[in-house]
């Protein structure tokens, strides 16, 4: 069953629910977005990765339609977006980085009020009002204005504001910013369970280990440029960066590294002061190798950990710059 | 239209939860209207209607009087109107439709000694006592109003436009107890409205900078709607609180304060000419502010500039001609020009037209620039 926008029009799942082509925005001289594209499919959680002022909120403001951009185009669900297509706004939901809320209204007369823009009333408002209050955990406390809720709580209602028209795209920016634990895992699993509910999801964040965790897959964005693009894994192996895995071990150290260098996939491995640490194609996959060679040299494993290569160090590497710089 | 509806209704219920919103629509202009109209109260209204009786019926008072109704020396802000006997003068005063009554009456035995026989002497009556002010207030306005207005002064200045020995004349002011009312109110009512009209209206296009900061006006325009309905339903809001704190201003002026503010019509249609001209305007004042404080700087600064120079703080009467002339640079001065001719001058629609036209088209034109203004810097 496709997902269906509230002005009625099926969005086919043959096409991407998103599709952005080349969008440029420049303020002054400042060139802000450089051709960015990008598309997104149902049930999938694409997440836009950047430092700040990398181009993120520039982007989505063109794809939601909050922000006229210079060039490129814009389609969601099959139709064109611009900031005059009010129709096509319909699909998405918004979830802005600042907690958009009318802080004198209660959650739910802020619910109430945002559903009635996009069309919403009656029953079905109500409905979907109590539904989400409930998903998001203020169901006991929605009548209470937003003011006197605390942080989260306050995150938890906006993310609700931006799914009460049940959209086809759901767009977040960086909503775990300034955010506790506790939330941050909420929202995490709210997410989580929307992306399988076959929403496509477009995640912006500057948090590596979000979109890690979270994002099919990942554009990592830099100075208004999509600079990679894919899964992790392909993000990773791109850039040719491989695992490291750490050996703590006694005995004799300079034996068992002469050993681990014949194993397949090992490019190097250095004799460390407690043990050794290996640069290795697929780790995980040679730890048995490792173990055997250690107990041919003699030597007594304490420990093994395999460190992956995350996101952070492809940044690194396609930029020269660490992610939070 | 259902957005601009949408959006009005929720922002009108915000701003009634807004204290701030509400002393500054409700509380302030009252509280002013009373202690400018206390203040400034002369007696009489603002632009004093006098009417004038001439008992002696010799040829020296029917000159005298005729002087006094004719003469454009006595200033635009007195007006004279002829009367038949001291008793029709004294209902006159009575029954609110003078603010004092001249009475050329024969000589009077108890002033004989300022006299020369044959002359009329000159007598002011005040309306009677027991209005709501209370004796005590009404005596200080009593004298504050012959201070002010100086009728005395101006009809001498009438006698000598009229080629009449003003300095021979004996004239006396007979108290017989009299005091006056705070019909100021008339004047201080609409006033005061006007002022705050500024305020609250600029209290709302404030709210506008403050939720593009907060990022609740980015959620409302990425909903499928027009941005300008959404902007026309946040300024129609403050216009309906503007209207109705007029309505309310209106209503206790006139039923606890005894104030007049002229024909129901009429003045229902000056207030809404006067809301729109002052929101539109104090609407364009927060549009091109940059940021909320500097917006409530703005026009805080500007709501008082206008209330000074339109008149709002002072009676019109009491103003020299060079400033009075200021006043019609302002929105202000339009307003309180038609209130003033409606509830002071007793007059109908006709008179407040000029005064509805240019409030109109200054309504026009700057909530037409501060709808552009605030579409274009709303956008990200």
């Amino acid at each position: 069953m496709p997902s269906r926008p509230p002005s009625g029009e099926p969005v086919s799942e043959a096409e991407p629910v998103l599709a952005c082509r080349d969008l440029r925005k420049t303020f002054g001289d400042r060139v802000a977005v450089d051709g960015v594209g990008f598309e997104i499919g149902a049930g999938e959680c694409y997440g836009l990765l950047g430092p700040n002022g990398a181009g993120k909120t520039t982007t989505i403001s063109m794809i939601c339609g909050l922000l006229d951009r210079d060039d490129g185009e814009v389609t969601v669900g099959g139709r064109p977006l611009t900031t005059r297509a009010v129709s096509a706004k319909a699909a998405i939901g918004y979830v802005p980085q600042e907690v958009a809320l009318y802080p004198d209204l209660s959650a739910r007369e802020n619910l109430r009020f945002f559903g009635q823009l996009y069309g919403m009333s009656g029953t079905r408002l109500a409905e979907r009002v109590e539904h989400l209050l409930g998903d998001v955990g203020l169901a006991e406390r929605a009548d209470e204005r937003v003011e006197q809720y605390s942080g989260g709580m306050r995150r938890r209602a906006n993310i609700a504001a931006g799914l009460l028209h049940d959209p086809a795209l759901l767009v977040l920016d960086e909503p775990t910013v300034g955010v506790d634990p506790q939330t941050r895992h909420a929202i995490f699993s709210m997410v989580a369970a929307l992306r399988d509910a076959g929403k496509a999801v477009l995640y912006t964040t500057h948090y590596m280990e979000e979109a890690e965790r979270l994002c099919d897959r990942v554009g990592i964005i830099d100075e208004g440029r999509i600079v990679a693009e894919g899964t992790r894994r392909q993000l990773v192996e791109r850039v040719g960066q491989r695992d490291r895995v750490q050996v703590s071990a006694t005995g004799d150290l300079d034996r068992l590294a002469a050993g681990c260098q014949g194993i397949e996939g090992v490019e190097s491995v250095a004799v460390v002061e407690d043990g050794l640490e290996l640069v290795v194609h697929e780790g995980r996959r040679r730890l048995s190798e490792v173990f055997e060679t250690a107990d041919r040299a003699g030597v007594a494993v304490a420990a093994v950990e395999v460190v992956e290569p995350d996101l952070e160090a492809v940044f690194l590497h396609l930029t020269g710059r660490a992610l939070r710089d | 239209m259902r957005t601009a509806l949408l959006v009005g209704r929720v922002e009108l219920r915000r701003r009634l939860r807004d204290r701030t919103a509400l002393v500054l629509a409700l509380g302030a202009p009252l509280l002013l209207m009373s202690v400018l109209g206390v203040a400034f109260a002369s007696g009489d209204d603002a632009r004093i209607r006098i009417v004038i009786a001439d008992e002696a019926q010799s040829a020296r008072s029917a000159a005298l009087a005729r002087a006094m109704v004719d003469t454009p020396a006595l200033g635009r802000e007195v007006r004279i109107r002829p009367v038949a006997t001291s008793a029709a003068a004294r209902a006159a005063v009575d029954g609110g439709d003078a603010s004092a009554a001249v009475v050329l009456d024969r000589p009077d035995p108890r002033f004989t000694d300022q006299l020369r026989p044959g002359e009329p002497v000159v007598w002011v009556y005040g309306p009677s006592r027991g209005r709501p002010l209370g004796p005590v207030a009404a005596e200080s306005i009593r004298q504050a109003a012959y201070a002010q207005v100086d009728i005395l002064a101006r009809i001498a200045e009438g006698l000598r436009a009229a080629g009449l020995p003003a300095a021979d004349l004996p004239v006396a002011i007979r108290d017989d107890g009299a005091t006056g009312e705070a019909n100021l109110i008339s004047h201080f009512g609409p006033a005061m409205g006007v002022t705050f009209l500024f305020l609250t209206v600029g209290f709302g296009a404030r709210t506008l900078l403050n939720e593009r900061q907060r990022g609740t006006f980015v959620r409302l325009v990425a909903a499928p709607v027009r941005a300008v309905a959404v902007l026309a339903g946040k300024l129609g809001a403050q216009l309906v609180l503007s209207f109705l704190s007029m309505l309310v201003l209106w209503g206790v002026s006139v039923h606890v304060l005894g104030a007049t503010w002229g024909p129901p019509g009429p003045v229902l249609l000056l207030t809404v000419a006067t809301v729109l001209a002052m929101g539109g305007l104090s609407a364009l004042v927060g549009a091109l502010a940059r940021t909320e404080s500097s917006a409530q700087a703005a026009i805080a600064l500007l709501a008082f500039v206008l209330a000074l120079l339109g008149g709002s703080f002072f009676p019109p009467g009491s103003v020299p001609g060079a400033l009075r002339l200021l006043h019609l640079v302002t929105p202000n001065g339009w307003a309180l020009e038609g209130f003033g001719r409606l509830g002071i001058d007793g007059e109908g629609l006709g008179a407040i037209m000029p005064s509805v036209g240019v409030l109109a088209a200054i309504a026009v034109i700057t909530v037409t620039l501060a709808m552009v203004r605030f579409k274009r810097v709303m956008s990200l």
